[in-house]
Order: structure tokens, then C-alpha cells, then sequence
């Protein structure tokens, strides 16, 4: 068994930026006060090899306004009141916790909350990303539910749902909540045995998201840092990182009360890259033509700092390299697409794989015989 | 009757390509006879031909035939059809041999060895050339190879004709598959283009990767190893077993080497006969034996000029050889056969053996001197089933690829599938792992592949173990009979064609020798 120690934090935390692809959250604060914690403790990490069969694990997290979050820091008491809460419906006492988002604020809130029960976490998640809404997860794959989930307001209110719901249902009533509460609120839910994790969740995400961060951390240069995440991407569930576009951000859009938003990038030769995002970059368009689609991944680095960038994070003059990461398989499947494709986001076109967009550059030099 | 045999020839060669004409007088002061077997020219035959690219043909053949010599010229004319393509020429050339051989009733091979050793020295092409079962013999690529060697043969062999092109993502490939007797004995793939690579389609032109896919704490070892002496200009001595990837472990030090630019040739010495070995490792001098070519020809050393070559399956080397090889590992020179003179190569060497040389040296079979030259950096390549761990991930890798190549939806393994995967022995080693992903893409319909859509010989290991999820359908469905086809198909590819083989397939399959046999005659099998 592996332990999460303060060695992993910095890494972790660029690796959750990363798999934010522009979403997930700002997780700096959270971040350093994990490192101040974890100066003498550590937290146990279960491979999904390593989880017991028949104990129960909860799945934690943060709904809302990461942005909010940050004004007041969570303690990770919330989550005690709630994984109690949920324990007293289920009936389970419950052995670990499990992560739902393996990317930005929802891969540090759940160590936090391990480090208040001490309890140990799950290395594998439910989205091998950052994605908006409850029911984009692997856990629909299976026709699990989230439920029963039990929910804490930023007023310190509880809010129960016990009942088998159907998952996009209780992403509208759980979103309502959180936007008359304050913006912001965390939740306990996905109470299920090791025995079902196993099949479920996505393995490795924490580790991965490390090695990610390493990389950055590593490299001195754009080219060393792009040969290092190749390497590290190459050996994972995602696939090789692919270089979408180097540019400058020429416009970014302002209206805060419309989810839909683009960012424009030039390259040097006079290049267009049009960036359409949410909370999470969704879709690129190169000179028209797409180039990346959601489930994979599309990641921002910011070419001075030679680190990634979440959305708002994003400014115009700012040189950008966009990184697309292939989703793993278990994200491109067609039942995962009716949920994490494209026009679920209301887009009107398809999902294309990475690998087919640049079919050259993946299968070149590739030799499998 | 040797009249009536050459007017018939020239006939067919008439039916066969058109127009054939005498070559005027003037000619024969620019092209030198054979003075036995045949030669092509393609226009100018010569630098000094005042013609020039003028030449009003496309071909020139000559070939001696006992006695007399004969010319016979191709005319370039815009109105026939047909044009000078390498399909053409294969063809062409395998007629001329073919009717040239008659007499002398020489093999295929040989056939199929000349009329390539041709193309490769006269053509800037990449070309491909299998035996029976898919092993690749011969081959030249002006790169790191840009596709999988296995998908291209697999893609030849169940067209049905025997010659024309198929289509792959990096363009067409023309195709002969050669018969003898009705049954198959190899087929040849070539290319007149080398894969063009698409400008501006991604930044990193030079850099565009090459991964061997594990995690496996022995494998990163051996990768790093790899990595640290691609940069050295050492001899590599990589064993492991059939399967584990040694030609693309060659080709990953090739490509991180400072020579990927220049090629990468690889031979098979034990898919080459002996006789044919020698003059394709070091090539020839003009008339140094019946039936060479004029003007001699470069060995495989020489064409690897500057670049490395590969020498898979080094245990099989005739003994005789071997001391020729130690001499051009000592002196880094080769000498062509009937040469008086050596030729100095820039070469890296890459060897590889899925047998235990000390045993062949024991059995006098392997020289001890080679040995140790070939030993600088050994590599050791772990059996897949010692890098159990890896397995998720190379399902994963293969199971993505297949269905991209396949054009087909992504799907995934059902955790019990995973299950049985990992716990086989896989004797095939990777091969045999692509091939059960190839084979499950390819009759599964829906989004996850369950135990039932593996291959019956693994399928025997699976019990259908209880799941808490109660989603697993553990009923099998009837196997259909195309389904059985393959299975079979994937068996003898794996295991071979000799009874032996077939008594493994038998026990795995769980029935008797007898059935075995009659579902082969079923299915057309041999």
C-alpha cells in the first residue's frame, strides 16, 4: 500500500490542473493546506487491486463554485457531518473514501476528508477528469446510482437524498440547492463495496495525475516537458498527449452569465484556433476544422511559465501550448458519449477521437506486430 | 523446339504488355549483354546515351537463353494503358523469369528474390516480402516503419485475388500473393511512394513518437537500458522469446539513435535459405555465379549504409556465415561474394534470438568469437508472462488501436474478460495478445467484450465466477460458424501446420484429434 505524503502535493496539484482540462477548480489554497498538514502525517492509498471486497467506501466532493470555496476554505469537518449522515441511511460503516473527480479541487477536498477520518482514499476515480455535472461519471455506465447522497450547504445545511434517483435528476435538484445556499457545497455519496469500485472506477488517477505533475516540475523547456508527458501519457489509460496548438490569446470571452464561452489563439504563422468551453474546454476548432472533442481532454500551458492553466486562469497576451490528451477508452464508449459527448453540452457535433484528428502523428511510428 | 518455346515467350509477353519491338542497332553499343540470365533497363540505360530521356521506350529486357541472347524493347506510347508501374514491372519480370526459368526449372523463391532484388535497386520503393504464414523475409522502408507489418500481410492475404492493391490509412499498397500448386507460398506488398508526411499537421515533425507500451517495474528497466545505449553506436544482442517484440525494440534504438534518418534495414536469417543468405547480407560481383545479376549487387550491409541493420533470429545462421560476419563486425568492411575488394560500412548492428546461443555454441552450432562480438549490450526481453501487471495496459493499447484501425466504435473488456487475460499463459507472447484483441474487435457488436467473444481456447479457463453486479451474462451464445473459422484460423496461425501443432490445438480447444481434422476439411483449412 502506498501512502500520499507531502511529496505529492506540488506534483498533484499541477497534475490536477492539468486533468482539469480547464476546469475543475482553482485548488491552490486547498493544495497548501494539505502540504501544511501532511508535514507529519500521511494519507493510505488503495490501488483498486487493494480495495477489500465487501467494505464500503463514500464518494466525496465539492459541488458548485470552487471559486467560492476558496473565500472559506473547507475544514473537512463538513464531510465528517455528512459520511455520518450517510452511514446512519445505509447502515454501512464506511472503510475509505473513494474520489468521484480526478481532476482540480475534487481530487485535494477528498484527501482532506480522509486526513479528518482517517480514512484511505481510492487511487482511481469516476471521470479520469473534470466534468460539470453528477451523472458524467462511470458509475452511470453501470446504471449505479449517486444516491444515496447527503449533501452540506455553505450555511451548514443538510440535505438528504436517499431515495434511487435517477442521476440527472439529482444533478437539478442538488444544483438548485447550491445555488439559493451560497454557491457552493460538498457532498458524501456513491456508497458502494470495494467489490463494485473494482469494476467501476477508473484505475490509477492519482497516481497518474503525479506523474503528470513531475513533469512540469522536471522539465526545463517546452520540448523536454511535451517528451516527458508523451512518455508519461504513452503508459496510461489515456493515450499520448498531442500538441493542438501554440498560440497567443487574442480574445476571451466576458459574459459570466452565459455557459458558453470561446477564447481565440493566433500562432506566429497567422494560425486561428477558436477554444470553446464551459467550465471545461470542450471543443477546438483550428482555421474551422475541429481538432479536439470532448471526452478527451483539452489542457492549457502557459508557455512562460511552463505550467498549466485553468480557464480562469486565461488572459489575453497570454502564449498559450494546447495539449490534447485521448479520454480512456471507458469515456469513448457509446453509452459514455450519450452522457460526456459533445451535444451534451449542446453542441451540435460529434465526438471525434483524438487519434483519428491526427492520424499520422499517432500511428507513424507506432509498430505493433 | 527451343524455337517454337522463345516464339511462344515472345507471344505471351506480346499478349500479356502489348507492343513489344526489336531494339535498333544503335542501342547495343550503350547496353551490355547478359552473358547469362536477363537484364532490365529502364531509359537512359546509360548516362552517355544520347537519347536521353528522349528514348522512345519504357523498357528494355535482354536474356540469354542457352545460346542466344535476346532484346526486346517496351514502347512508350500514350495511348496504351498500361504504364510502367512497379506492379507492372513485377509482373513483367516474373513472366521473363518464369519463362526463362522453364528450362532450367529453377524454384519461386528465387524468382520472387530476383525480380525484387530488381525493384529495390532500380526503384525508390518500400516494399514488403512474406511467406506463408506472414512472416516478413525481406523488407525495405526508407523510415522508421509507419505501419504494422502484421495488419498490412493480414490485409493482403484475405483479399481472395491473388494480385491488386489494398487500401491502408497511409495509402495504397500493391500486392502479389505467389502460388505454387494452389497452395500459398508468400506475397509481396510495395509502396512507390514513401508515406508522405503531412506538413504542419502537427509541430513536432521530428519528435513524433515511438512508445513501447509497459509500466512493469523489469520492463521500465529494461526501456531505460534501451534508451541509454540507442545513443552508442554498440552491437545489441536482444533475446527473448517469439512475441516479445524484438524487431520493435531494434527499431525503437534505431529511432532514438542518431542514425533514424538513415535506414533501417531488417533480414530474417532464418527465413532465407542458405544459399541466398550470403549474397543478401553482402551481395555479389558481377558474374560471380550463374544467374547473378549483372553489374553485381549491393548486400543488405552495404544498403544499411549509415543506418543499422537488424539480424533477427541470428541462431539460425549457417555456420559459414557466421565467420563472414565476425569479419564484418571486426572490420566494419564488407566484401561482396567474388569481390576482390572490401567496401568500408557505417553500420549498427542489432541481433536478435529466441534461442539460447550458449546452447547452440555448446552444440557447435553458434561461434563462441560471434557470440561475444554480438554481446556488447545484452538485452533481455521478458515473456508476457512475466509482466502479468502490464497486461490491462497493453489490452488497452491494442484494443484502442484495433478499433481505430478497424473504423469501429471504442469498446472495452468486461472486468472478467480482464480477469481471464491476465491470468493466461500467452505463449504467443504480444503477437498472440493482438491477435485475441483483433479477434474479440471483431465479433463483438456492442460496447464491452465479455469472456464469450474471447476465443474458445480461452474461454475454457473462465468459470462463470458469481458477480455482485448481477451484469454479467454468463450464458454463451451458439458460436457461430464463421466464429469457429477463426478460431481455427487464429489457432494454426499461432501454432503451425504440423501434426504436432495440431494435437496442441486439439487439447485446447478441448476435442479430438479426429474432430480437429474435420472441421478443417469443413472449413478449408490446412
Amino acid at each position: 500500500m502506498q501512502e500520499i505524503t507531502i511529496d505529492w502535493i506540488e506534483p498533484l496539484w499541477y497534475g490536477s490542473i492539468f486533468l482539469g482540462s480547464g476546469g475543475g477548480g482553482k485548488s491552490y489554497l486547498l493544495a497548501s493546506e494539505l502540504h501544511k498538514v501532511l508535514q507529519n502525517r500521511a494519507i493510505p492509498l488503495l490501488t483498486l487491486d487493494e480495495l477489500p471486497e465487501n467494505n464500503f467506501f463514500c464518494g466525496v466532493g465539492l459541488l458548485g463554485s470552487p471559486e467560492l470555496s476558496e473565500e472559506s476554505l473547507p475544514s473537512g469537518m463538513e464531510a465528517r457531518i455528512i459520511i455520518e449522515e450517510l452511514e446512519k441511511y445505509t447502515g454501512a460503516k464506511f472503510k475509505g473514501i473513494s474520489i468521484v473527480e480526478g481532476a482540480g479541487v475534487n481530487i485535494f477536498y477528498p484527501l482532506l476528508t480522509a486526513l479528518q477520518t482517517g480514512l484511505p482514499v481510492t487511487d482511481g476515480d469516476a471521470m479520469g477528469r473534470a466534468f460539470p455535472e453528477l451523472q458524467m461519471t462511470t458509475y452511470h455506465l453501470e446504471n449505479l446510482t449517486a444516491t444515496p447522497l447527503v449533501l452540506i450547504d455553505s450555511n451548514y445545511n443538510l440535505h438528504s437524498f436517499l431515495d434511487k434517483q435517477d442521476t440527472f435528476l439529482l444533478e437539478l435538484n442538488t444544483r438548485q440547492i447550491i445555488s439559493q445556499q451560497g454557491g457552493v457545497g460538498y457532498f458524501a455519496g456513491f456508497p458502494y463495496p470495494g467489490s463494485v469500485l473494482k469494476r467501476v472506477l477508473l484505475p490509477g488517477t492519482l497516481t497518474f495525475a503525479r506523474e503528470i505533475g513531475e513533469c512540469f516540475l522536471q522539465a526545463d523547456n517546452y520540448r523536454e516537458l511535451f517528451s516527458l508527458l508523451l512518455e508519461v501519457t504513452s503508459n496510461s489509460f489515456y493515450g499520448p498527449v498531442v500538441e493542438i496548438f501554440q498560440g497567443t490569446v487574442t480574445s476571451i470571452s466576458t459574459y459570466e452569465i452565459t455557459k458558453w464561452k470561446a477564447a481565440t489563439l493566433i500562432s506566429p504563422k497567422g494560425e486561428k484556433l477558436q477554444l470553446l468551453f464551459q467550465y471545461e474546454n470542450l471543443l477546438a476548432f483550428k482555421n474551422g476544422n475541429m481538432v479536439a472533442s470532448v471526452p478527451d481532454l483539452i489542457s492549457a500551458i502557459d508557455l512562460n511559465k511552463l505550467k498549466p492553466v485553468n480557464n480562469n486562469e486565461i488572459y489575453e497576451g497570454q502564449q498559450l501550448a494546447l495539449l490534447g490528451l485521448p479520454a480512456p477508452l471507458r469515456l469513448r464508449i457509446s453509452k459514455a458519449l450519450d452522457v460526456v459527448g459533445p451535444q451534451c453540452f449542446g453542441y451540435r457535433t460529434t465526438y471525434v477521437p483524438l487519434e483519428k484528428l491526427y492520424w499520422d502523428y499517432y500511428h507513424k511510428k507506432e509498430v505493433f506486430s | 523446339m527451343r524455337k517454337a518455346f522463345i516464339d511462344s515467350f515472345i507471344d505471351s509477353l506480346k499478349e500479356t504488355f502489348g507492343v513489344m519491338t526489336n531494339l535498333p542497332e544503335k542501342c547495343f553499343s550503350f547496353i551490355s549483354l547478359p552473358k547469362t540470365g536477363y537484364r532490365v533497363w529502364a531509359p537512359p540505360c546509360t548516362p552517355t546515351c544520347p537519347e536521353g530521356t528522349a528514348c522512345p521506350y519504357e523498357l528494355i529486357l535482354s536474356f540469354k537463353l542457352e545460346e542466344d541472347i535476346f532484346v526486346v524493347a517496351l514502347p512508350k506510347n500514350i495511348d496504351r494503358d498500361l504504364k510502367l508501374t512497379p506492379a507492372f514491372l513485377v509482373k513483367f519480370l516474373l513472366t521473363v523469369l518464369e519463362m526463362l526459368y522453364i528450362p532450367e526449372q529453377k524454384s519461386d523463391n528465387l524468382l520472387i528474390a530476383e525480380a525484387l532484388q530488381f525493384l529495390a535497386n532500380q526503384f525508390n520503393i518500400e516494399f514488403f516480402l512474406f511467406d506463408n504464414k506472414g512472416q516478413l523475409i525481406l523488407s525495405q522502408t526508407h523510415s522508421p516503419i509507419q505501419l504494422s507489418t502484421f495488419t498490412l500481410w493480414e490485409k493482403v492475404s484475405q483479399t481472395g485475388e491473388p494480385e491488386g492493391f489494398i487500401k491502408t490509412r497511409w495509402g495504397n499498397f500493391y500486392y502479389r500473393i505467389f502460388t505454387k500448386d494452389g497452395i500459398t507460398t508468400g506475397s509481396i506488398v510495395w509502396k512507390t511512394e514513401p508515406t508522405k508526411q503531412e506538413e504542419n499537421k502537427f509541430l513536432f515533425h521530428d519528435d513524433s513518437f515511438f512508445t513501447i507500451p509497459g509500466k512493469n517495474p523489469r520492463f521500465l528497466e529494461i526501456k531505460d537500458l534501451v534508451r541509454q545505449i540507442a545513443v552508442t553506436d554498440s552491437t545489441v544482442l536482444l533475446q527473448g522469446e517469439s512475441g516479445t517484440g524484438k524487431e520493435l525494440f531494434a527499431r525503437y534504438i534505431h529511432y532514438l539513435s542518431p542514425r533514424k534518418n538513415h535506414p533501417f534495414i531488417a533480414i530474417n536469417c532464418a527465413a532465407i535459405p542458405d544459399n541466398l543468405l550470403e549474397s543478401e547480407l553482402f551481395g555479389y560481383e558481377d558474374g560471380s555465379f550463374t544467374g547473378a545479376r549483372r553489374g553485381g549487387k549491393p548486400g543488405k550491409f552495404e544498403l544499411a549504409n549509415g543506418g543499422t541493420i537488424f539480424l533477427d533470429e541470428i541462431g539460425d545462421m549457417p555456420i559459414q556465415l557466421q565467420a563472414k560476419l565476425l569479419r564484418v563486425l571486426e572490420n566494419r568492411q564488407v566484401e561482396r561474394i567474388g569481390a576482390t575488394v572490401s567496401r568500408p560500412i557505417d553500420v549498427r548492428i542489432i541481433a536478435a534470438t529466441n534461442k539460447d546461443l550458449k546452447e547452440l555454441i555448446d552444440a557447435k552450432l553458434f561461434r563462441e568469437d560471434l557470440f561475444f562480438r554480438l554481446n556488447v549490450f545484452p538485452v533481455f526481453i521478458p515473456p508476457l508472462r512475466e509482466r502479468r501487471d502490464d497486461i490491462p495496459l497493453l489490452l488497452d493499447f491494442y484494443l484502442k488501436n484495433v478499433c481505430l484501425e478497424q473504423d469501429k466504435p471504442f469498446k472495452v473488456f468486461s472486468p472478467e474478460a480482464i480477469q481471464i487475460l491476465q491470468n493466461y499463459n500467452w505463449p504467443g507472447n504480444i503477437r498472440e495478445l493482438k491477435n485475441v484483441v483483433t479477434y474479440a474487435v471483431s465479433i463483438c457488436k456492442g460496447d464491452k467484450i465479455t469472456p464469450h467473444y474471447l476465443p474458445k481456447y480461452l474461454q475454457n479457463g473462465f468459470s462463470s465466477s458469481k458477480s455482485q453486479f448481477g451484469e454479467v451474462k454468463t450464458t454463451h451464445p451458439i458460436i457461430q460458424v464463421d466464429q469457429l473459422k477463426d478460431q481455427l484460423e487464429i489457432l494454426l496461425a499461432k501454432y503451425g501446420n504440423s501434426t504436432q501443432s495440431k494435437k496442441l490445438i486439439a487439447q485446447e480447444l478441448g476435442i479430438s484429434l479426429a474432430t480437429l481434422y474435420r472441421w478443417l476439411r469443413k472449413y478449408h483449412l490446412r
